[in-house]
Parts: structure tokens; sequence; C-alpha cells
């Protein structure tokens, strides 16, 4: 499907991937690179959205902005509570503010890596998606 | 428009004058337990000074009242049988060892009363008993006499006073009526006894006596007991004698008495004054004036007490009392003072962090602002790049990486900016942890290569012997050992080498990175750490930079107690050599 070569189809279209990003051109972008890729991919536009998304659709992965109106991913962890649950999505937050109280804060709510949203390239996010659901 | 007020820290004026109010109130306190002390000092020594001179007081009356019975015992010997020998007088009043057991009488005696008509039978039977030269005495006519004809012991000046008239005396008679027309004990005022008549020193003296009335005569009114009177039953006292022997050697030196014959200070009735009255009345912590009637008669007891007899102890509770509050006082006020000022220091100081951390926050929005139209552009340039809508031509590929690029850079600078402005800010905040050096660098390396391989340059790294583990934060020294890398890279010609070094030295971790690129002239080195420097050489126009690199790689090395050093030859390359602590 893409020059690089990629797990078989059959296992991604199984993995569901929820992308949590209020800016629309980045959220659109995301969902181009992973459905090409061959994961599901879904999205919300704030932390809100992404509880009720969430909750109905059990993704494997959620990409979360941290940034965000209505309801912040760190507001997000908060109320999603990944640790409690019997369905434990990874967690990737993926963002472009770098305060590091933040970034412990969303790793000590259960987030699985952290990833300035700049540095990485689709190609870059691919590789760390496929990482993360190997 | 509205003001806004600044959070001024308080003058170190107001933290004093805090102190100091509480100071003061403990001062207060301490002021009023001092009072308080001293006042239970004084009612304890007033007290203490009460009993003192009730206690001798009591004393000497009871002294007296057992003077009293002895002579009541003599007038008893009359009762008995009207005619007492001198010999019988003697053996009675030796029964009692006045001289040892009541040290203190001169002695005691019995006096006749005689109407003048007996006055001449009376100084024969006298004489006739064995003293030849018997006269009553002082010569002359009197309504009545009362000589004194036995007084023992009859030792010292005592027989020198036998015949001696007491009546003859006013002030031995008003006692001597007093007797007779009471029936009961009298006490003379002040006189100087007959035994110390023609010495030198004139003693104080006075006289006790009780009446004895001849038997089966009734005594019921005055002119009864006047005409049933036989004589008296007497003791002479010295005060001083007395005094002596009532409390003998037991002289409190912190305690004067002076006595006055009758009430009040009359200083030409002064019975008794103790060696050391002046001077402990001169200055009378206090003084007990106390007036007893003594056989009816009044004697005025003035004591001067020192504070002496309290205990040193308790004199010095009040000083005590008074320089322990006034410590404690003290210390207290300079540990509130610094109680104070640290804690006023660490609000001042969280105030500050407060400020610090809401600028670190309005530098990240700033730069997630900036970052994410950057981003936008990053991943659809990428999308397209890596084939996500359709094989581009060469041409495509070749523009599309150019505007990719110059993306990255814009990206980079964005990042720089921010760690910069933290960086001036003081706001790098070190995120310490356990870093392996050696594989920090491997990764630096690793991430690199591609870019390396691109300019056909080789790159080797020497790693450690053992391992080179420091607390570091690991992202910023990423940073910093990436940028130089990085640099080495973009400075050295196409072909070049690179290498980096890890190695312990004297306690501290090294890291160098070595080029054979175009070299620092020795009088830019010191510059090439600032902010914004870009030096101009042959690679500088191809590669980008913000000249932002260094400044941050030698703050990040500072700031880990670092420090960060340049070798380099124009034309032949650089060594960036970085010393790390290893804690």
């Amino acid at each position: 499907m893409t020059k690089q070569g990629a797990p078989s189809p059959v296992k991604k279209s199984k993995q569901k991937v929820l992308i949590v990003e209020d800016e629309q051109l980045l959220n659109d972008a995301y969902k181009i690179v992973l459905q090409k890729e061959g994961y599901t991919a879904l999205s919300a536009f704030d932390g809100q959205e992404a509880l009720e998304i969430a909750e109905n659709e059990k993704p494997n992965l959620i990409l979360l902005d941290l940034r965000m109106p209505v309801m912040s991913g760190l507001e997000f962890l908060e109320n999603f509570n990944v640790t409690e649950r019997k369905h434990q999505p990874k967690i990737l937050v993926f963002s472009n503010m770098d305060i590091q109280g933040d970034i412990d804060k969303a790793y000590a709510l259960g987030a699985t890596k952290y990833i300035l949203k700049a540095w990485a390239s689709p190609k870059e996010l691919i590789r760390i998606v496929h990482d993360l659901l190997k | 428009m509205r003001k806004r007020t600044l959070n001024r820290r308080p003058s170190v004026s107001v933290y004093v004058i805090a102190s100091l109010v509480v100071g003061l109130a403990f001062l207060g306190v301490t002021l009023l337990l001092w009072q308080n002390a001293s006042q239970t000092l004084q009612q304890q020594f007033r007290t203490s000074a009460q009993q003192m001179s009730d206690n001798s007081t009591d004393a000497i009356t009871k002294r007296l009242a057992t003077y009293e019975e002895i002579m009541r015992g003599g007038a008893g010997l009359f009762k008995a049988s009207e005619d007492v020998t001198r010999h019988e007088w003697k053996e009675f009043i030796d029964t009692y060892d006045v001289e040892n057991r009541y040290p203190g009488a001169q002695g005691f005696g019995y006096a006749p009363y005689i109407k003048p008509a007996d006055l001449a039978a009376h100084e024969a039977q006298i004489q006739a008993e064995g003293l030849p030269s018997y006269t009553v005495f002082p010569a002359g006519e009197r309504p009545i006499y009362t000589p004194i004809v036995y007084l023992e012991p009859s030792t010292g000046s005592n027989p020198k006073v036998l015949g001696f008239d007491m009546s003859s005396e006013s002030t031995r008679r008003a006692a001597l009526f007093l007797a007779r027309d009471t029936g009961q004990t009298s006490m003379s005022g002040k006189v100087i006894l007959a035994q110390d008549t023609g010495q030198k020193t004139h003693e104080a003296g006075f006289l006790m006596f009780f009446p004895v009335y001849r038997n089966d005569t009734p005594i019921s009114t005055p002119a009864e007991r006047s005409a049933a009177l036989m004589g008296f039953s007497y003791a002479p006292f010295r005060v001083s004698n007395l005094l002596n022997g009532i409390f003998g050697d037991k002289n409190d030196p912190n305690v004067g008495l002076k006595i006055y014959d009758g009430a009040g200070r009359n200083e030409n009735a002064v019975m008794f004054e103790s060696s050391d009255f002046k001077t402990l009345d001169a200055h009378p912590p206090i003084a007990i004036t106390t007036q007893r009637q003594i056989n009816h008669h009044t004697w005025t007891f003035v004591y001067a007490v020192s504070p002496n007899i309290i205990s040193a102890r308790d004199r010095q509770r009040p000083l005590a009392t008074l320089i322990s509050g006034l410590v404690f006082t003290v210390i207290l006020t300079a540990f509130l003072f610094q109680l104070l000022v640290s804690r006023a220091r660490s609000l001042a100081y969280s105030k500050q962090q407060e400020v610090q951390e809401a600028k670190d926050e309005l530098l990240s929005l700033a730069s997630h602002q900036l970052r994410t139209p950057a981003t936008g552009v990053k991943q659809y340039l990428g999308m397209l790049l890596e084939g996500y809508a359709g094989k581009l031509s060469p041409e495509q590929n070749n523009m599309l990486s150019k505007a990719y690029t110059s993306n990255e850079r814009q990206l980079e600078i964005i990042n720089q900016i921010l760690y910069v402005a933290r960086a001036d800010s003081g706001r790098i905040l070190l995120h310490k942890q356990e870093v392996d050096l050696n594989s920090l660098v491997v990764q630096v390396i690793n991430e690199q290569t591609g870019t390396i391989k691109s300019r056909k340059q080789k790159i080797t790294c020497k790693k450690s012997r053992g391992k080179l583990i420091i607390m570091a934060d690991k992202q910023y020294l990423h940073m910093a050992i990436d940028n130089l890398i990085n640099n080495a890279s973009k400075y050295t010609h196409s072909g070049g080498r690179i290498i980096v070094a890890l190695k312990k030295v004297k306690g501290e971790a090294m890291i160098s990175i070595q080029d054979t690129g175009v070299g620092i002239n020795p009088q830019d080195a010191a510059q090439i750490f600032e902010k914004f420097t870009r030096l101009d050489n042959e690679l500088s126009t191809q590669v980008g930079g913000s000249g932002i690199g260094l400044y941050l790689c030698q703050q990040i090395v500072e700031l880990h107690g670092g420090r960060i050093i340049l070798e380099s030859k124009i034309g032949k390359g650089s060594i960036f050599t970085i010393y790390l602590p290893i804690e």
C-alpha cells in the first residue's frame, strides 16, 4: 500500500486509533495517514467528545493532544482513568506543549508516551504507532 | 484604567517592629512576674521579721514570768513562817540555781516594810544577826522604809546594797506602792541599780516586786493590803544581763533590738540597745515596733531586721526571675524576627516561583501557537513526500524536500528561541536522572547518521572503558550533544571525519567532539558561545543556523555544573570538550 512494507492489513484493520486533536487540519492529516496505513481512524475534537467515542468504540490507541477547548487532554486523562479500566488503550500524548510539569502529570495519569508533535513527520508517527500497537 | 497593586515585600523594619511588639509584651510579662516575686519576697520578709520579733519578745516576757514565779515562791516562804532567817532565804534561793538555770537576774531579795517608829529596832535586829555595820540608807526621816535585808546570791556588789531603802527613790517607790496596793507583781521604770552606784558605766536596770502580807489579815482592799503589808519579795535586773541570760550567744546579726521603757520611743528611757541595732536601723528594710504590758508596766520593743534573715536563694528569686525573663524575651524576640524574615523570604520566593511559572507557561503557549501551523505544513509536505498522494516526479520531490527542510528549520528556530527565553529567565529546570552517557551519545549519533552519510562524512565513537553514568537532565543533555555533533558535521567538508570520545577524567565525565572541519579563528572563540552569533566561513552560507545552538549548549552544560572548552585551528578542525561532574 505504501512504499514502506507494513504488517498484514487484516491484523491492522482490527486496530482502532482515536485521534483527539482540535486542529482540523492536523486531525485530517493524521486520519489520512493512519487510514492509508490500514488503521481504523476515529476523530474527536476535544476531550469531552473523546470520552464518549472512547467509551463506545474502545480504541486500541488514543492519539491525545493536550491543549484543546471544552476539555483539555489532561482533564480527559483524569476522567478517562485508564489505569482502572478493563480495556486499557495505549495513550500517545501528542502535543506541541512541552511544559515538563504537564508531561509528568500526563504520565502519572496513565499516558504511555509523549511526543512533541512538531518533531514527528508522518513516517515517524506511523513508526511510533506501530511500535505501540505491536 | 485599573491599576494593579504590586505585592511588595515588606521592609525589614516591619519585622523588627512586629518582633519588638511581641518582645515588649513578653517584657511586660517579665516585669509583672518580677514585681510579683518582689512583693512575695517582701511579704515573706515581713512575715519572717514579725515572727522573729514576736518570738524574741515572747522569750523575754516568758523569762520575766519565770522570775516572777521565783519571787512568788519567796513570798510563800514568808507566808509559811513569818520569821525567815538569812540562812533560810539563801537556802531557798540556792535551790533554784539561778546563776546557771535562769541567768539574767542579779539576785532575789527581801525588803521588809518598816514604819519610822520601828526603824531603830530593825537596825539593831539585823546588826545582831551578824551584820554589825548594817544601817538603813540613805539617812533621813521618811514615812516608811523598805530596806533590803536579804539578797541572794550574796556575791559581787550585792552585799553592799543591804540596808538600801528602796522607797527612798521615787521610781522604785511607785512600783513598791503599786505592788502593795494591787497585791500583784509590779515592775519599776528604768533605774540605775544600787549595786551600780559609783560605777563608771551606768547600765539600765529595773526591779520587780511582789508583796508579802501578814497571815490571817484581810487583804481585799488597797487599805487592808496596805495595813497587812509585811514586806516585798523582789528582784533587781540589769537589762543587758537579762537579755544575755535569755539569748546568750544566739545573737542574730540580722536582727537589732532596742527596748524603751514606757510607750513610744523616748531616747531618755532606753533600756537596751543591741550592738548592731544602729547599723541595721540606719538602713531599715523593715523596723517592727511592739509594745508589751509586763506586770502593769509598758515596754516598747523596736526590732531592726535585715533582709538577710531570708535565705540568699529566696532573696535572689526576683532578680533571677527578671534576668531569666529578660534572656527569654531577647531570645524569643530574636527567634521571632528570624522566623518572620525567613517566612517572608519563603513567601517572596514562592511568589517569584509563581511569576516564573506563569512566564514559563506563556512562553510554552507562544511556542505552541507558533509550532502548530508549522506542524500542519510538516504533516502535509511529509505526506506528499512519503507518497500518500501518489508518486512524485524527481523535480517535485526536490522542491518539496526543500520546502520540508525550510519548515524544519523554522520549527528548530521556534524551539531554540523558546529555550533561549527559558535560559535567559533562569527557567531551565533540570529533571535529573541517571544517564548513561555512552548510550546517550550513541543514540544521538544514530539519529544523525543519515545526515552525516549524505555529506559523505565518517563518524566514529570511542566509548569510555567502563560505564559513564551521571545525574543529568537527559532531554537537555541530548540537545547539547546533538547540537555539537550537528555543528561538527555542518562545518566539515564532504568526506571529512568526526570523532566522538568519552572518558572518565579525575571525577569528571568528558565528552569530546572532534572534526576535521573549517575550524574557528582563536579571536572568535570567545564570542562563539554568545547568543545569535554566526561566524563567517566557507560553509556558513551553505548550512543554516540561528546562532543559538552553542549558547544553549553552554547554558545546559553550566547548569549541570560542568564546562565546555573549545580548541581549534583554522583549516584543521575543532574539538569541543564537555566536562560534567560525576556526582
